[in-house]
């Protein structure tokens, strides 16, 4: 701007001139939408792909899979639904086993103290605890998961044995008390070392099972192998250091819990308070402190006032797996009783009761046998719980006293068999029955060393067998059929043939992945679910 | 439903299952012994249900001739049951007067009688357990279908064994009977017969092979004699009241079940060697439990 021409601007402040602004090169305002327009599309497509891509992706992988799962469902189950395949520890027909491995003597000689009496995983599924009729407790470690081989999970290795009963004779009334596991049970790990309580007859023990890998070194009184030193010697004072030794498993028991039962304890079970546990025998059962182990509290009494009006007898027992105030105990008679401890000291009044009415057309003279329930679990959500009875597994809902929501025959061939299985005793065999870990599906044991899972979800069971000749190693285990009919198929067992010896009471699913334990009369098998 | 034959047969198993679970190492399982009983029941059941349906007439000469036959034969485990039945049949206020010794006068008697009893027993104990209930059902039947010699019908009754005087009395309601006082008119308490063994005519069928072995044919207890039970409600033997010790309780079960009271196998044991002794030598029991 020249000197002179805004010197009049200055001079003449008060006004100042519009001038004539020159317009921007501005598109007209549709362009300018348009323009707005397109990055806002560029952004929402931009972003649409990014999701359908996201989901192609997975449709693409799951598809794989559901269409493998449909080619195998219908080579074995050709009648069936195609399935999905659901997360670990369900759908059952979609899950093939096979075999890991067996612990135990081969030969078929049987040595009665190595008949297995009872198998327990812990809570993380590392242990795995047996207990046989000699007294003794093997606990069995699984190998973490190796580096080279992720598909396959660890193996069970042995990781502590220790003999935890002893026989014993009860003077008073000239009886020998058996040294037979009854039951293990583990507690919740809460440190570095592993507890479980195991039973006889007649005395619980509280077992405390810790590692040692460090052993202290360089005492000043004395010397490595123990011996004292001549005090003369010791002119310097050292501090003992923790040197690093071969790991050591040592068993100690912490608590004896005896001289509170009569009758032949059949369960324990851990309260979910984690201080507190059952002990239930054929008339009482008494509630423990696992603190305190001269008292106990008595909680149920069913021994009635005339021992000749006994009619029924306790047959297990359980606490619920989240309600520290309720548990179940189960009869000879077929009913399971639900007891809440707020209601009052002695449970004898029972809160629920879960009965289902006799079928009259199936009375026979052993109806009261088989009707008598030998297990009773509750599944670990804590909604339902499953019975065991001679031919049948059932499950109930807490919420429905009435009727089991599911009813699963196990064996129902035997049925015209029972007078027979009454001479040979094997109708009071006790199975036991439990689920897997996401509660879909049940497992328990039968006779020629078969056992039978159902899969509730997809009405499905399967009848595996538990045998060396299956004993290849990741060999999968082909369903068995027993056949019921005259006309007998091929590969099909008939009834007759069938091994009443060779019987599977006890049986374990690992609480979080699909591996089972089955135990057979002394050796213990363990599957898996086949991977790929 | 299984055929008569069959339930026999059960019966029978389980009279043995019972015997060799006493000497099961690990003490007396009272689960499995409870179911045993159970079993026992619904076969005897059957079997009355049977037998109660057919004359008896026809059987009436069969069964003296059969007990004579039996005397020989003693079934410790059999009896146990029997004895139980023998004594207990738990609903009040029946007495039954009927009391004879079959073996000596067997009369006819017509079934319609065992129906009505049965029923009367059946509406006289609606409270008590099955288990009960069935077996008093059946020894009413029994009892006057066939005039038999009848166990003591009345109710709560006890039969104890006292192991000081060897005296076996049966205890109801409060009073005493002294069944081991052979006649009122010698009331030595050392002169002692063993408990009446009721015969029953549905065991007489049985195989003797199911008699165990282990005990051997050991005759059967001496028949209560008909004057014996006519003085029973008077015979108050005070003597024998002290120092007793219940042997069988008054139910089917309580031999089973109330080891913990009482040392079973000692106490049954010593009363199978009393037994013998006694009905063998005639002259009393000795002391000697040689049992244990």
């Amino acid at each position: 701007m020249g000197r002179g021409e805004n010197i009049a601007h200055l001079v003449q402040p008060g006004r100042r001139q519009k001038t004539q602004q020159e317009p921007l090169d501005v598109d007209p305002l549709i362009i300018r939408f348009l323009r707005t327009f397109r990055e806002i599309l560029k952004f929402v497509l931009f972003s649409y792909t990014v999701l359908f891509g996201a989901l192609l992706l997975a449709r693409t992988t799951q598809q794989t899979r559901v269409s493998s799962s449909k080619s195998r469902a219908r080579d074995r189950y050709p009648l069936s639904e195609p399935l999905i395949m659901a997360g670990a520890g369900g759908g059952n027909s979609d899950v093939q086993w096979c075999f890991s491995q067996v612990k135990g003597a081969i030969d078929d000689d049987v040595a009665e103290a190595d008949i297995i009496s009872t198998v327990e995983f812990n809570h993380s599924g590392e242990l795995l605890a047996t207990g046989d009729k000699g007294g003794r407790v093997v606990i069995f470690q699984q190998e973490p998961e190796t580096k080279n081989q992720p598909q396959c999970r660890g193996e069970y290795n042995v990781y502590s044995t220790f003999q935890s009963h002893e026989p014993e004779f009860d003077y008073l009334k000239s009886l020998e008390i058996e040294e037979k596991i009854n039951k293990i049970r583990w507690l919740p790990q809460k440190n570095a070392a592993q507890f479980l309580l195991s039973t006889n007859d007649k005395t619980i023990k509280l077992w405390k099972i810790s590692e040692r890998d460090k052993r202290p070194e360089g005492y000043n009184l004395k010397e490595e192998d123990g011996r004292y030193r001549d005090l003369n010697t010791v002119t310097t004072l050292r501090v003992p250091v923790f040197r690093p030794m071969d790991l050591m498993v040592e068993a100690s028991p912490r608590r004896v819990f005896a001289n509170a039962h009569t009758y032949h304890i059949n369960s324990i079970s851990v309260n979910s308070d984690c201080e507190t546990y059952l002990s239930a025998d054929d008339l009482r059962i008494n509630l423990w402190n696992l603190e305190i182990n001269d008292r106990s509290f008595n909680i149920v009494d069913i021994k009635p006032a005339n021992m000749e009006e006994l009619t029924e007898v306790i047959t297990a027992a359980e606490f619920h797996p989240n309600q520290c105030n309720t548990f179940v105990y189960s009869s000879s008679k077929g009913t399971i009783r639900l007891c809440d401890m707020r209601a009052s000291a002695l449970c004898d009044k029972h809160t629920k009761q879960f009965e289902e009415p006799e079928d009259p057309n199936n009375r026979s003279f052993f109806s009261e046998i088989i009707s008598s329930i030998s297990d009773v679990k509750f599944s670990h959500s804590g909604r339902y719980m499953m019975t065991r009875d001679y031919l049948s597994v059932k499950i109930w809902d807490l919420n429905m006293e009435s009727r089991p929501v599911e009813t699963y025959q196990v064996h129902e061939y035997l049925r015209s068999k029972l007078c027979s299985l009454y001479e040979n005793d094997c109708i009071f065999d006790k199975f036991e029955c439990c689920w897997n870990g996401n509660d879909s599906v049940v497992m328990t044991g039968s006779y020629n060393n078969f056992f039978r899972m159902f899969d509730r979800g997809y009405r499905q069971d399967v009848t595996l067998e538990a045998s060396r000749e299956n004993s290849k190693p990741r060999s999968v285990l082909k369903p068995r059929k027993v056949s019921t009919g005259g006309k007998r198929k091929k590969d099909e067992i008939s009834v007759d043939s069938l091994d009443f010896n060779k019987k599977i009471l006890h049986t374990a699913w690992h609480p979080l992945d699909n591996i089972i334990a089955v135990a057979t009369t002394n050796n213990l098998y363990i599957f898996q679910e086949k991977l790929n | 439903m299984e055929c008569a034959f069959e339930a026999q047969n059960l019966i029978s198993i389980s009279l043995r299952k019972i015997q060799s679970s006493r000497t099961q190492r690990g003490g007396i399982k009272l689960h499995k012994n409870l179911l045993v009983t159970y079993v026992l029941r619904n076969a005897r059941q059957f079997y009355m249900s049977k037998n109660v349906s057919q004359t008896q007439r026809t059987h009436q000469y069969e069964d003296v001739a059969a007990v004579r036959e039996r005397q020989d034969y003693f079934e410790l485990s059999g009896s146990l049951t029997e004895l139980a039945d023998d004594f207990y049949c738990n609903f009040t206020g029946v007495e039954s007067e009927t009391w004879h010794c079959g073996a000596h006068q067997p009369n006819g008697q017509p079934a319609e009688v065992a129906h009505q009893d049965a029923s009367a027993c059946a509406m006289l104990s609606p409270s008590d357990s099955d288990l009960m209930v069935s077996e008093a059902c059946w020894s009413c039947a029994d009892k006057s279908s066939w005039e038999l010699p009848i166990p003591n019908l009345q109710a709560n009754q006890k039969t104890v064994l006292d192991l000081d005087t060897h005296v076996v009395t049966t205890v109801t309601n409060g009073y005493f009977h002294s069944d081991c006082c052979a006649q009122p008119k010698q009331p030595q308490g050392a002169q002692c017969y063993t408990k009446k063994r009721k015969m029953d005519t549905s065991y007489h069928i049985v195989d003797p092979e199911f008699y165990l072995p282990d005990f051997g044919p050991v005759p059967c207890k001496r028949m209560r004699t008909e004057d014996d039970f006519h003085s029973d409600s008077d015979q108050l033997d005070n003597t024998n009241i002290s120092n007793l010790i219940s042997v069988l309780g008054s139910g089917g079960l309580s031999e089973f079940v109330s080891w913990q009271q009482t040392d079973l196998e000692q106490i049954f044991a010593a009363q199978t060697i009393c037994l013998k002794h006694t009905l063998l030598t005639g002259s009393g029991w000795t002391r000697a439990i040689e049992a244990f």
